[in-house]
């Protein structure tokens, strides 16, 4: 666009070429961004990709082609009992998380506190403080000789500490605690556009609290709780830290297992392998997470 | 039944914003342990662990990756910037298949993005050569999508009537795009910036593969810590690296003013 386009008179928005604000020399600073997205992560996907299929030659990579390493990682024990480990522990992780969000949301999306801003602060400030903060502070929490430990032997509860670190529930717990404000802010922002007059209405229609809450609010949540529900699953299955600090050697998942075949095993195919399936398990959550919340958007509002 | 309901739902909200705040808590205890070992209700505190955040053990990483999430965000905010705006602003040719193309990396686990490309480096040969660059190029491809969508964000809500108001008035495309367009985005870019800040600073999993000697994040230095021992130094550096991270995402929230934005909308 030149200087003389400025005193042209203006055109209305839809007859105006958008295109024509772009070309020439605009192109170049423009295809960066793209250039490095194609050049970091496509083409490197592309190899991981292409080293799933080729053999492992004692921790070099060997010559020619093969699906033996799939047929490897699908006849494992130790593999499938990670890859169930995994999609048990998305779906448990997915479920508490959206259970959980769901009346923080709502009260933080209904309450006329003043405090409003600082609590929705409050609730977003753990992501601040990063995975590993706060996966140490559920190990002094969990760990053998810590907090919870220390205080149900003092009480004399227990005899001996429980195992509450290296365990299911222990991880569950901390990726539940990484992943709450994601829940709470979708769903804040969920509730914010519910209009508070349907309450209202229900309410002075003679209606319970419990009626309100299964026949209004929940259905119009619906969509909202489905889609932090797979968004937790699928960042529950990509996780490394928290699983690999809080399960400890033994609590296996396919980010972990990914991370040992590649630099302690040194096997590279089998790695792009385990990280091939992590992409397609994430992918077709992801998509049918996205196909749910349409469906039943569609349903509610006609 | 009604009183009975909401009651039990007040006590969940309690209970839930206990159990978020919890192990910030613990952690802030456990850094003013008198003894080396951590005790939750100790009969004095005491400061020393803060004393051995200064030594070059956790000097030394805590440096690096304040420079290190300092170059990402500048970098992945301009990069994402620049996207945002040939893809949400200027409509370049193939405009909507170039922004599933910047945020496609989003759809990928951390973990798959990082084996990707520690082996794309190593078999280019190309891992010792970058050294800590090898960190900053595998973080930008995470952070870069997040920035390019949280700008696209703010663009979208731009309203364009104020920019031909001014091309009316007289304006060239550089006024307008200075005093109109930069300001309205200014949201979108400062919370861009903070956002890849938070997220390069406390990044895990691409660190832990592309770290090397020499180039150690500090993340990655407290999980390596963590395999010996649990004790309140530890703490103590968490807690000062939390001030740090709140601190800056402050004065960026100040200057830039993107919590606004944050309210009305879902950041993933």
């Amino acid at each position: 666009m030149s200087a003389a386009d400025g005193l042209a008179p203006p055109q209305p928005a839809a007859t105006r070429p958008r295109q024509a604000r772009f070309k020439g020399w605009s192109l170049v600073p423009a295809s960066l961004p793209v250039l490095v997205v194609v050049a970091l992560f496509l083409v490197p996907l592309a190899l991981m990709a292409s080293l799933s299929l080729r053999p492992n030659d004692d921790g070099l990579i060997g010559e020619g082609w093969t699906v033996e390493n799939y047929v490897e990682a699908a006849t494992d024990s130790f593999t499938l009992r990670a890859l169930l480990r995994t999609l048990a522990l998305a779906a448990g992780v997915g479920l508490s998380v959206t259970l959980l969000s769901l009346p923080v949301a709502y009260f933080l999306a209904r309450t006329e506190s003043r405090w409003r801003g600082a609590l929705l602060a409050l609730s977003l400030a753990p992501e601040l403080a990063g995975v590993v903060l706060r996966t140490y502070g559920w190990l002094v929490i969990l760990d053998r000789d810590g907090a919870i430990n220390q205080a149900l032997l003092g009480l004399g509860l227990i005899a001996a500490p429980l195992p509450l670190r290296h365990s299911f529930g222990g991880v569950l717990v901390g990726m539940t605690h990484v992943l709450l404000p994601f829940g709470i802010l979708s769903l804040y922002t969920l509730f914010r556009n519910i209009d508070p007059n349907l309450e209202r209405a229900a309410a002075i229609l003679g209606a319970g609290k419990l009626s309100v809450l299964f026949r209004i609010l929940l259905p119009l949540a619906l969509p909202g709780a489905i889609s932090a529900f797979f968004l937790s699953f699928t960042l529950t299955a990509s996780a490394y830290a928290t699983p690999a600090l809080l399960g400890g050697m033994n609590f296996q998942v396919l980010a972990t297992m990914i991370y040992g075949q590649l630099l302690d095993f040194v096997n590279w195919p089998m790695a792009s392998v385990l990280a091939n399936v992590l992409l397609v398990i994430v992918l077709c959550f992801a998509v049918l997470g996205t196909r749910m919340e349409a469906g039943i958007r569609a349903r509610l509002h006609g | 039944m009604d009183r009975f309901l909401s009651r039990s739902y007040r006590l969940v909200v309690v209970l839930v914003f206990a159990f978020m705040l919890l192990p910030m808590a613990v952690v802030v205890l456990a850094s003013i342990s008198p003894t080396d070992r951590i005790q939750l209700a100790p009969d004095h505190i005491s400061l020393r662990w803060y004393l051995e955040v200064l030594q070059p053990r956790w000097t030394g990483p805590m440096q690096f990756s304040l420079i290190l999430a300092a170059i990402v965000a500048a970098a992945s905010t301009l990069l994402g910037g620049i996207g945002a705006f040939a893809v949400a602003y200027y409509r370049c040719p193939a405009s909507s298949f170039v922004s599933v193309l910047l945020l496609s990396p989003l759809s990928a686990p951390q973990v798959v993005k990082g084996i990707a490309l520690l082996q794309f480096f190593s078999l280019l040969g190309l891992l010792r050569g970058l050294g800590p660059m090898a960190l900053v190029l595998g973080h930008l491809v995470v952070m870069l999508p997040f920035a390019a969508r949280m700008i696209m964000n703010g663009l979208h809500g731009l309203d364009r009537d104020l920019e031909r108001a001014a091309v009316i008035l007289g304006a060239n495309r550089w006024r307008v795009l200075w005093h109109i367009v930069l300001p309205l985005a200014k949201p979108g870019i400062f919370g861009a910036l903070a956002f890849s800040f938070v997220l390069s600073f406390n990044n895990v999993e691409i660190s832990l593969f592309l770290s090397q000697a020499g180039s150690r994040t500090l993340p990655i230095e407290v999980i390596n810590y963590f395999g010996y021992r649990i004790d309140p130094a530890l703490a103590a550096v968490n807690v000062v690296t939390l001030a740090l991270v709140l601190a800056i995402v402050f004065v960026l929230d100040r200057v830039g003013g993107f919590s606004k934005l944050l309210q009305g909308s879902v950041t993933r």
